[in-house]
């Protein structure tokens, strides 16, 4: 493999992995929020109310 | 259970949208490597180009709508324009840092560097360290309400970035071509080059704005859980 397909390959994936990362973040957040709701009392944030 | 589904029925549409992207990306991805022809001068590297294009996109489109929302926010005053602004910050975020790894790997093959301080990537790396200006200045408050407003206003200065790092390719001597798809006269590039671009830019859109849903839904769905959640400090506390 040639450093341009190298870095085709690693530029192609990098696009992915920004968007899978947002997508871990919000599938955490989505998970936090539904325990949240299915224990009254507790919140769905760990900083608290802001 | 019951909740869990009141939480899932809204983020149907998230799901749609964000399976149609990746529909589109398995798509995007067989045009560029077996479809699109190699550009006759800069060869293989070009293919960059088919992710380079839509992160600057969406990077670009995220900041803009924190600042609109940004602007609906200090009108209205309501909660949700300013999750929205948030939410689309956020996106952005994630995008602009992929941006700025991608951009980098191009410019080492064709320029022979990895960076250099020419107008666009300045401009570019100033738009990246608004936003994150605008996330810092959201928590330095003690007041969420007054962090909301300061960062709104960071958001919608910064985002006056956005058009000097479009023009700065016509202003200012640049490494960065001109537009070779956006032009008046017509796109310069062979025909399966924009299409394949086209493809990629939709199916990049596309999930974002499903996940833009999905965590938009999230954020205000947290909001109103902590609004509904009685706080522990005693009436009257600091």
């Amino acid at each position: 493999m040639t450093r341009p397909e190298l870095f085709v390959f690693i530029a192609l994936s990098v696009g992915w992995v920004s968007i899978g990362a947002w997508a871990v973040r919000i599938a955490v957040k989505v998970n936090r929020l539904s325990d949240a709701m299915a224990s009254p009392g507790t919140t769905a944030t760990r900083e608290g109310p802001r | 259970m019951g909740r869990t589904k009141a939480l899932l029925g809204p983020a149907r549409l998230g799901l749609a949208l964000a399976s149609a992207g990746i529909v589109l990306a398995i798509l995007a991805h067989w045009m560029i490597f077996a479809w699109a022809p190699i550009e006759a001068t800069q060869g293989v590297i070009q293919r960059i180009y088919y992710v380079h294009i839509p992160v600057a996109w969406l990077a670009e489109l995220a900041f803009t709508m924190t600042a609109l929302f940004s602007i609906a926010y200090l009108w209205l005053r309501d909660e949700r324009a300013d999750a929205a602004a948030m939410v689309s910050a956020e996106g952005g975020i994630y995008l602009a840092c992929a941006l700025l790894v991608v951009g980098p790997l191009w410019g080492r093959v064709a320029w022979g560097t990895y960076w250099t301080w020419e107008p666009r990537l300045t401009l570019t790396l100033l738009l990246f360290f608004i936003f994150i200006g605008y996330f810092m200045v959201r928590g330095a408050t003690r007041d969420p309400d007054r962090g909301k407003r300061a960062s709104a206003v960071v958001a919608i200065v910064g985002v006056l970035d956005i058009p000097l790092i479009h023009m700065s390719v016509y202003w200012f001597r640049s490494l960065h071509p001109e537009p070779v798809v956006l032009r008046p006269d017509g796109p310069t590039a062979d025909a399966r080059i924009v299409l394949t671009l086209l493809v990629s830019l939709a199916a990049y859109s596309l999930v974002f704005a499903g996940l833009w849903w999905f965590r938009y839904l999230a954020e205000t769905g947290e909001r109103q859980q902590v609004r509904r959640t009685p706080t522990l400090l005693p009436q009257g506390a600091p």
